[in-house]
């Protein structure tokens, strides 16, 4: 019987081993042995990221995604002994927080924001906008495109597109299929890339 | 990706973001630190324990199943292993009668081993040697088969090599092959310099690795008795954990066993509920070892029972004293302590105080 292997040290960013920093999977394994140290480490090592991912996710925010951080630390430090190494550690975290967003959601009202864009069309005859203002204007568009997207394809997006995991990982912390996981990408740069053609023109 | 899908993700990527506030991360980081261990049920596949299990309590409690019930299946694995890349392993889980073991051929690992109850052991073999723990965590690095190092953090390892008698590697201690030291030969046996008996003529190397255990027996009173009082305190018995340390001090007097039979004690007192015992062996081993490595522990122990007995400017002082220790874990708990002397209304409950808990 072959042993549970966790990688001991971090690779640096090139794929060589950096042999000086702990990996993030030795540092779950330690919170799954009771070492808060390892959360710690854990949570000084990722916080931002997942900040950013649950104000994406959860469509919150910055002030609010704090307190979803704080439950996601804690279901992090309670589900460590669930994390079995079949996907990189952050890719599983990222999975833990799009859960404490989806019960988050699933408890309050959608915010509605102030632009609905889907459907419209730009108006003929106006006023052209400078560039970093029409550019504002379109991600303003897209942010809120992205909170009208459903839970899970938002989700899919913004672990793929925007903080770099596999499809294949993000497919094994959320308990889908691969496949799944490509169809909801589909769905969602599709609906997405509707908002941002419009605002090229 | 195509190039639609590239544009789609630079957008999303610009896309406006407030980063959190400092002050409440600082705050969320410090809630971190005081998160409550999680207790988890350890089922077993033959028999069903029903125990809800934690750390040291856990050992005990499954201990106290154990004797009820003697035909316990042992938990499949104890360790947790972190292995360096190219390190080659095989964990073998435990099986009744028989120990957990890791067998090393390469490379560095680092384990981790929770509390073993009662009748559990758990092994890490080299070809040549063969490391025997009790609730530890140790680093070890093989080379080709062959033992290179071994440095332990916690606990007790007892490290046997073919041809040499057992030594104990306390938390702290590091064993290092020494530099072109020869294959030891079957015809010989050699003596580490850490042992005092004389090699005795009719005793044999220890010949192939399943027979290569050294019996209790031939380990001197001292650190036999050691080992039983480790044996004790990991399941939970430390009345006898307490006698056992106290008479393995007694008898090692003049090694560096009395240091670790000291603080053993002094910690299994504690444990036991004997907070005014507890006390009085935590002042003696400061007096008898100022600057041992655990000095720090045992002054920021013996500070919360002191508060706890009402003895605040003695507790200050060792609070202030252990406050000034490398070792984060000591600093926090030391600075806790001071926190609840200058505001009683921050005082912990007692799990969350002392820094080997």
């Amino acid at each position: 019987m072959k042993g549970r292997v966790i990688p001991l040290r971090r690779p640096a960013a090139n794929g060589e081993q950096s042999g000086d920093a702990i990996s993030d999977e030795s540092l779950l394994a330690a919170c799954a042995l009771g070492d808060q140290a390892g959360l710690v480490a854990l949570f000084d090592r990722h916080h931002l990221r997942l900040h950013r991912f649950l104000c994406r996710v959860a469509s919150v925010g910055s002030i609010e995604a704090e307190d979803l951080l704080q439950d996601t630390y804690s279901a992090i430090w309670s589900s460590a002994h669930g994390f079995k190494g079949g996907a990189k550690a952050l890719t599983w975290m990222f999975g833990i927080a799009a859960n404490v967003a989806r019960n988050h959601a699933r408890g309050r009202e959608r915010r509605t924001r102030a632009m609905n864009t889907f459907g419209e069309q730009p108006r003929m005859g106006s006023e052209p906008l400078d560039d970093v203002a029409a550019r504002r204007e379109l991600l303003k568009k897209l942010e809120a495109g992205l909170e009208q997207l459903p839970h899970d394809h938002r989700v899919a997006l913004v672990m793929c597109d925007l903080e770099g995991a596999s499809g294949e990982d993000a497919a094994r912390v959320l308990g889908v299929r691969p496949g799944t996981i490509w169809r909801w990408l589909h769905e969602a740069r599709k609906a997405l890339r509707v908002i941002l053609e419009g605002g090229a023109q | 990706m195509n190039r639609d899908d590239d544009q789609l993700a630079r957008a999303l990527e610009e896309l406006p973001y407030t980063p959190p506030r400092a002050d409440r991360m600082d705050e969320l980081r410090a809630s971190l630190g005081a998160l409550p261990p999680v207790v988890r049920p350890r089922v077993n596949k033959k028999l069903w324990i029903g125990s809800a299990i934690a750390g040291v309590a856990a050992a005990a409690a499954l201990a106290a199943i154990a004797l009820r019930e003697p035909a316990v299946q042992p938990a499949e694995h104890r360790a947790a292993i972190h292995a360096a890349s190219g390190a080659r392993f095989v964990h073998k889980k435990a099986e009744l009668g028989a120990p957990e073991v890791v067998e090393l051929s390469h490379g560095t690992v680092h384990v981790e081993v929770a509390p073993l109850a009662q009748g559990e052991r758990m092994l890490l073999r080299t070809l040549d040697a063969e490391l025997e723990v009790h609730g530890t965590r140790f680093d070890v690095v093989a080379v080709d088969d062959r033992l290179q190092l071994a440095e332990v953090f916690e606990g007790v390892v007892e490290l046997r090599r073919a041809g040499e008698l057992p030594v104990l590697l306390r938390a702290g201690s590091r064993w290092e092959r020494p530099k072109a030291q020869p294959e030891p030969k079957p015809e010989t046996a050699q003596v580490e310099a850490a042992q005092t008996e004389p090699v005795r003529e009719e005793q044999r190397p220890l010949p192939k690795r399943k027979k290569a255990i050294a019996k209790a027996e031939e380990l001197p009173a001292h650190e036999r008795i050691f080992r039983d009082a480790w044996a004790a305190f990991a399941r939970g018995d430390m009345s006898q954990a307490a006698e056992l340390f106290a008479e393995a001090e007694a008898k090692g007097a003049n090694s560096s066993l009395a240091e670790d039979a000291a603080y053993g004690r002094a910690l299994a007192l504690e444990r036991a509920g004997k907070r005014q015992e507890a006390i009085v062996e935590m002042e003696r081993f400061l007096a008898r070892h100022p600057l041992g490595t655990r000095a720090g522990e045992v002054s920021v122990s013996l500070a919360w029972l002191l508060l706890d007995a009402g003895r605040n400017e003695d507790a200050r002082a060792h609070f202030e004293r252990a406050a000034k220790s490398s070792v984060p874990r000591i600093q926090v708990s030391a600075e806790r302590g001071l926190e609840s002397l200058r505001d009683p209304r921050t005082r912990t409950d007692p799990q969350d105080r002392s820094p080997s808990r």
